[in-house]
């Protein structure tokens, strides 16, 4: 199929793929009416039973927990799968030091980098309570660390981030996320069941296992985060070095 | 047991954390240790769940959120025999590919085997979630897994075309599946397999529902490679290393069937009870078509991975056509067949391994009459080809019965006639490539074979003794012959066929806790017509492959038929190419079903 | 306006897979399979969208305040995960296929075919 017939087929077969979903989704209650039974069944319970008062988060560490499991994994998998993918062609290992020469950026960084740093330590710890949590906190950090090399020099993000400590990280994370609910399991509870003290709604240690699953999800996205940009920029040093 | 639903997913994946975090560590015989043992505990782990679960559903609420009136609010495991058979096959596969690796791969990487953990613990998970988001991050991790799997180079210079077509075809799949769970949610607000399919019950057939299944049958038929949605197969499987394809050919596709026949029964039997022959029409057209094309496309191929790969469309697509039948002993029939076909396309990569190791190359014309010397090799390869044609009472004999007497008995008298051509197409030009390889019989040219670059193999294999890498393919050939000979298998698979389509022993078991015990089967017979049918299968699969290879053809005529250059053109490579067939082929399914339902 | 967020995803969802099927770069045919998911995110939120209704947060309001279904918040924080890390993995391959082709072109990767 040559690519204009390639255009037309898609069009032709999108426009009825189109069709086909504007029907499915009129059976939809109108927008802005959601009756929603399995969210009201959750709002009742998170304060009283969990003590908590974010509600999304509960449902991603503790409702949903297992979900949650899956997903870190596919974050795992796809921070090695790149790994993988890149370490077995590569000749050299990228050993320059490219650094940033212009002070202004340079004190930009010295300035950011304990700020973001702060801040997503800051929202991972308030995920229980306030809008955040390990992954949109860790990807914070992992921001953080990669301002390093961004203001800073190549040589410095790299022993920021050695690479053994950052495989254990991520897989510290995931791995412990799933072990986690295994000691429960062997303790005689369901798997993932929230055992720990519940806490006071409004503290940062409330919910239970809510507040462990965020801190270890939170260390598995930094871990994978940073392998993932750990391994990018390297493929990209080794073969056009940064003047 | 229901504390034992989750260790067929969680112990491969600690297993895999485990090595994940250690391996750079650890001397490389103890990962190999660590990840045959994490595969072989979860096998045995799904093998008892399955026991167990001819008594009933073994249900496990995570986090213990029990359902309140009806409404479910954590994720539910709902374990059946078929799931956990499902399961356990896959952990029996990863081993067998774990063995196979252990020699295969020069050194031990320890991320091959995270991968293949991992992968394995989404595949169990896949199979025994009762909940249809959950199974849609199951069905994500498998796919990453996947991808990244079928990047590891040790055999190819470059399998990036074929990892890239895989994962661009199979991420549309599954946003396919999540616009089905947004437009269930939204309907029925429920993301529980059980509660879903009761709500669902007391609502009218509206755009909404025929949509949802479209969109959820479309996202599986990806999977489980069903025309016109299949094309990644091949391209996957020519550039993914041996021991992954048994993965992928063994069990991966599979549990896209499995998706169906789980989400079909549970969600949509209620709300669609009327419209069963209408579903069961186009299901099994579906799967024929694509038995067909699968066969005919095999015997196109002279890259013998690519040829497997092909041999694996075709029987997806009798899995499907089983399935789609709607009726539990065609179901039972499927499980039979899907396990046989395992293990018996399992040796059959395995050998393909083998000959990659020792002869470094994987081209049939390029290796004609090199597999001279490796005769156990040869035994195991043409042993296996047989067994998958399905001669009475060997291999996949059992479940191809079942389904073509369910098939009759529902009125396609047809069924044993479209079942066997598709599988004599395949099983011929496997045959005819044994016969190449292994005994140097046939031309050294032949235009109608699609030629391929042969590379040389990276760097990467090992120097293995040749009888650990055949043996692991013996093994499972032999446990594959033997598959329609294990007694009370036919029994065992027709009860957990029909516990598995039984809704309401679903929802009672799931959201009231009441476990129902899978019913005793009739007694089981084996027709007379079946032992006819699997006989001249076989028969004339042999014939055929005979004549490929002796008999005195002009293969550049047949090489410019119309219909070979123009199945030669659709299957491009070309990742945009796939996607519009994959957009056009849901469109038209919804079409379909649109006017039928 | 009943219909109108579903029809903004069901558009964003044809106009990515258009780009994934007319794509004559890699990484534009990547992103294009980004922009297709996002379609999924909208989808999600629209669904669980009510009016009148404020973020399902319990810190500033009393429980029992109307709120936004929170599950499809959850479920949407997954996708997004997914769609990025699926991403990362298929960039990688555009990176070795211009390390080993020379070239990100969909239509000049034909190694294989038939």
């Amino acid at each position: 199929m040559t690519a204009p017939g390639r255009a037309v087929a898609f069009v032709a077969a999108g426009g009825a793929f189109a069709c086909l979903f504007v029907w499915g989704a009129s059976g939809l209650p109108p927008f802005g009416h959601y009756p929603g039974p399995y969210g009201d069944a959750v709002i009742a319970s998170v304060t009283s039973v969990r003590h908590t008062t974010n509600v999304p988060t509960s449902i991603v560490f503790d409702y949903r927990g297992f979900d949650t499991l899956g997903e870190e994994l596919i974050l795992f998998i796809a921070a090695i799968g790149v790994a993988l993918v890149f370490r077995e062609t590569r000749d050299e290992e990228a050993d320059g030091v490219f650094p940033i020469d212009d002070d202004e950026i340079r004190l930009q960084g010295v300035v950011l980098v304990p700020l973001l740093a702060v801040l997503g330590f800051e929202v991972i710890a308030h995920g229980p309570v306030t809008p955040g949590g390990g992954f949109q906190g860790g990807v914070i950090l992992a921001g953080a660390a990669l301002l390093v090399f961004l203001a800073g020099s190549w040589a410095a993000y790299r022993r920021l981030t050695p690479e053994p400590a950052v495989e254990l990280l991520e897989a510290a994370g995931a791995g412990g996320y799933a072990v986690v609910g295994l000691v429960i399991l062997i303790l005689g509870g369901a798997y993932l069941e929230n055992v720990l003290p519940l806490g006071e709604g409004g503290q940062l240690d409330s919910g239970g296992t809510i507040a462990l699953l965020n801190w270890l999800s939170a260390i598995a996205v930094v871990g994978s985060f940073t392998l993932l940009f750990r391994e990018f920029l390297t493929e990209m040093l080794t073969r056009r070095p940064l003047r | 047991m229901t504390w034992a639903a989750p260790l067929p997913v969680v112990i491969p994946i600690v297993g895999a954390a485990f090595l994940a975090a250690f391996g750079t560590w650890l001397p490389p015989r103890i990962k190999d240790v660590v990840g045959v043992v994490a595969a072989a505990t979860s096998a045995v782990i799904s093998l008892l769940l399955m026991h167990h679960a001819l008594g009933g559903y073994v249900v496990h609420w995570f986090g213990d959120w029990k359902p309140k009136g009806g409404v479910a609010i954590g994720i539910a495991f709902a374990v059946d025999p078929l799931g956990a058979g499902a399961a356990a096959l896959g952990g029996v596969l990863t081993v067998a590919a774990l063995a196979f690796s252990w020699s295969y791969f020069d050194e031990a990487r320890h991320y091959f085997h995270v991968l293949v953990l991992v992968f394995l613990g989404a595949m169990c998970g896949f199979a025994l979630s009762g909940d249809l988001f959950n199974m849609f991050v199951f069905f994500e991790l498998m796919g990453v897994s996947a991808y990244a799997l079928t990047a590891y180079k040790s055999e190819e210079q470059s399998p990036i075309q074929g990892a890239l077509n895989f994962a661009v075809t199979n991420s549309v799949g599954a946003f396919l599946i999540l616009i089905a769970i947004g437009l269930l949610y939204g309907e029925t607000g429920a993301l529980n397999l059980a509660q879903l399919g009761n709500t669902l019950a007391g609502h009218q057939v509206d755009g909404l529902v025929v949509v949802a299944f479209t969109l959820l049958v479309a996202g599986f038929l990806v999977k489980a490679a069903a025309v016109p949605f299949h094309f990644w197969l091949a391209d996957a499987h020519a550039v993914a290393p041996a021991p992954v394809c048994v993965l992928f050919s063994g069990i991966m596709v599979e549990l896209g069937v499995l998706g169906i026949a789980r989400v079909d029964a549970t969600v949509f039997s209620g709300v669609l009870h009327a419209d069963q022959d209408a579903i069961r029409s186009v299901l099994v057209g579906v799967g024929v078509a694509t038995g067909l094309v699968g066969g005919v496309m095999a015997l196109l191929q002279r890259h013998l991975k690519r040829l497997l790969a092909y041999s694996t469309i075709c029987h997806s697509g009798l899995f499907l056509a089983g399935v789609g039948l709607l009726d539990p002993k065609a179901l039972a029939g499927t499980a039979s067949y899907v396990l046989a076909h395992g293990l018996l396309k399992g040796a059959l990569f395995l050998a393909a391994g083998v000959l990659l190791s020792e002869l470094h190359s994987i081209d049939e014309l390029a290796l004609r009459g090199r597999g001279r010397a490796l005769r156990a090799t040869g035994l195991v390869f043409v042993v296996a080809a047989i067994g998958l044609a399905g001669p009475p009472f060997v291999g996949t004999f059992l479940g191809k019965s079942d389904i073509e007497e369910a098939g009759v008995h529902a009125g396609l008298g047809w069924m044993p006639l479209a079942f066997t051509v598709a599988s004599v197409l395949s099983t011929a030009a496997i045959l005819r490539a044994g016969g190449r390889v292994f005994a140097g019989w046939g031309p050294a040219r032949d235009a109608t074979l699609t030629p391929l670059p042969d590379e040389e193999p990276a760097a990467g294999l090992g120097r293995a003794r040749r009888w650990q890498l055949v043996a692991p393919a013996a093994v499972l050939a032999a446990a594959g012959l033997a598959v329609s000979l294990v007694p009370g298998l036919a029994d065992g698979s027709e009860r957990a066929a029909d516990l598995a389509r039984d809704r309401g022993a679903y929802v009672s078991a799931v959201l009231e806790s009441r476990r129902a015990p899978a019913p005793p089967a009739p007694p089981h017979e084996v027709t007379a017509s079946s032992i006819a049918w699997a006989t001249a299968g076989t028969l004339a699969a042999v014939a055929l492959a005979g004549v490929l290879l002796f008999a005195r053809r002009r293969p550049e005529r047949v090489a410019a038929r119309p219909l070979v250059l123009a199945l030669r053109a659709v299957h491009s490579g070309h990742t945009g190419q796939y996607v519009t067939w994959l957009v056009g082929g849901a469109a038209a399914l919804g079409a379909l079903f649109a006017l039928l339902l | 306006m009943t219909l109108f967020p579903y029809l903004v995803a069901g558009w964003i969802l044809l106009a990515g897979l258009y780009g994934v099927a007319t794509s004559r770069n890699l990484v534009h045919l990547i992103i294009c399979l980004t922009v297709a998911q996002s379609s999924t995110y909208i989808l999600l939120l629209a669904v669980g969208f009510r009016r009148h209704a404020t973020a399902p947060i319990f810190g500033d309001i009393r429980p029992g305040h109307r709120v936004v279904d929170p599950v499809v918040h959850a479920l949407t924080l997954t996708d997004i995960v997914v769609s990025a890390t699926v991403a990362a993995l298929l960039l990688s391959f555009a990176v070795q296929a211009q390390k080993r082709f020379g070239t990100i072109d969909p239509d000049e990767l034909r190694a294989m075919h038939g």
